[in-house]
């Protein structure tokens, strides 16, 4: 019997090493990025967005894309439904951004049948939408002696920023403003948290659960966790048979 | 028994899927509410100045912060229109509301853009709001029905009707106190 015992311990020992020591790397890993997750609030984690363009094409998303109006030495550009004066968000304005202006004391954006109008500083004083009166289709915006010219596909308008009382005029075809891309200096210094991003918690919890791999990646780390189990039985199971042919336990 | 149950299955279905495509879409634009609550009379274009302390209370009706330095409305004697937008689930459901010294006259569902909630457009939901005025601590004086499935979209309603009651109260109040 103790002969026995003994090849079954020498076998269990054998597995025991062998599988300890093959997911060594990996119960260091998983350990790390568990610890990381725990202290995720006090680290701020989720506030972490990483914007790597391999990262965003590995979860689908689209590298954003930052498209303005130049107006004075000021950007007003849109990502994402986001209305960025420079590098600071200031309002939600459905996308696409089809033009900005300024006029003394005020900056307009024009996005997707809304009118944004904003202070110098960026503070949104209106929305004004084809409920309030904007009409159909608008999607031309310029400036011109201070008057504010809007356009659809049909007419061109002036509209009163104050009374919102629209007027028709002639139609021009020059001078409307057209969104370019924006510098990429501005561009890394934009609030990044405001623009689309995989945060860090995000990366770190589908690396620790394996999603970042798909569902083969989930099923490897469903592996480990077996083979952990594995460990811990055959960690007792040896323990307890040394006991015994030591004599011990009794 | 099995064919009941399946015809019953492709009911449900049909209605929630069609219910929801005919539910949806702009019902009345901007410019046609306000003529229609006005009718002959020329309504005043106007706006309410959102001051520091306006927009506070404004934010504690609407349960969120509220932006803007100033919000339009139409106005005639003591009546004033006001058109609102607010998130039902996740988008914005258009309403207007029509005051009349202090009370509600009338609520409206101008646009709904998302497949459930709405029902909150049907006149039998929107009438409950008729004649309500707003308490002192800014909430409407009278208990509103919900509507099974349309939660969100009743608390959306709810919330618009006390920020147009307080705004009205607002503007028709000067100097602000």
């Amino acid at each position: 019997m103790p002969q026995r015992l003994r090849k079954i311990f020498l076998f269990n020992i054998k597995w025991h090493r062998r599988i300890g020591l093959g997911i060594t790397i990996m119960l260091i890993f998983l350990a790390a990025t568990g610890i990381l997750l725990n202290h995720s609030p006090a680290l701020n984690l989720a506030d972490k967005h990483l914007k790597a363009p391999w990262l965003l094409n590995w979860y689908g998303l689209e590298h954003p894309q930052l498209e303005g109006v130049r107006i004075g030495d000021q950007w007003l550009s849109l990502s994402d439904n986001s209305l960025f004066l420079d590098t600071a968000p200031v309002a939600t304005c459905p996308a696409p951004l089809h033009g900005a202006a300024g006029v003394p004391d005020m900056l307009l954006a024009l996005c997707e049948d809304a009118l944004l109008l904003l202070t110098p500083s960026g503070e949104l004083i209106e929305k004004v939408d084809t409920f309030s009166g904007l009409p159909e289709g608008i999607t031309r915006l310029q400036a011109l002696n201070n008057q504010i010219l809007i356009s659809n596909a049909q007419q061109t308008y002036v509209i009163d920023p104050e009374s919102l009382s629209i007027s028709v005029r002639a139609n021009i075809e020059d001078g409307w403003s057209t969104p370019t891309a924006v510098p990429d200096a501005l561009f890394k210094q934009i609030d990044s948290s405001a623009l689309p991003g995989i945060s860090l918690e995000s990366l770190i919890l589908d690396l620790h659960s394996g999603r970042f791999f798909g569902a083969a990646g989930v099923w490897f780390v469903d592996i480990i966790g077996i083979l952990l189990c594995v460990l811990a039985l055959t960690g007792i199971w040896a323990w307890n048979s040394r006991r015994r042919l030591n004599g011990g336990g009794k | 028994m099995r064919r009941a149950a399946k015809a019953a299955l492709l009911f449900v279905v049909l209605f929630t899927v069609i219910g929801g495509a005919w539910g949806k879409g702009v019902y009345q634009t901007g410019p046609e509410f306000v003529a229609e609550v006005f009718g002959d009379t020329k309504p005043q274009a106007d706006y309410l100045l959102l001051t520091p302390g306006r927009k506070e209370i404004a934010s504690q009706i609407m349960n969120r912060s509220v932006r803007g330095l100033r919000t339009r409305y139409w106005h005639n004697g003591n009546t004033s229109a006001w058109i609102m937008e607010e998130i039902g689930k996740e988008l914005p459901i258009t309403i207007g509301v029509v005051i009349n010294d202090n009370r509600i006259q009338q609520v409206k569902i101008l646009a709904f853009r998302e497949s459930r909630g709405w029902e909150v457009r049907y006149p039998s939901f929107t009438a409950q709001y008729a004649d309500v005025k707003i308490t002192e601590d800014f909430h409407l004086d009278t208990h509103i029905d919900g509507i099974t499935g349309a939660t969100l979209s009743v608390r959306a309603v709810t919330k618009v009707a006390a920020l147009a009651l307080y705004y009205h109260q607002q503007a028709f109040q000067k100097p602000e106190e």
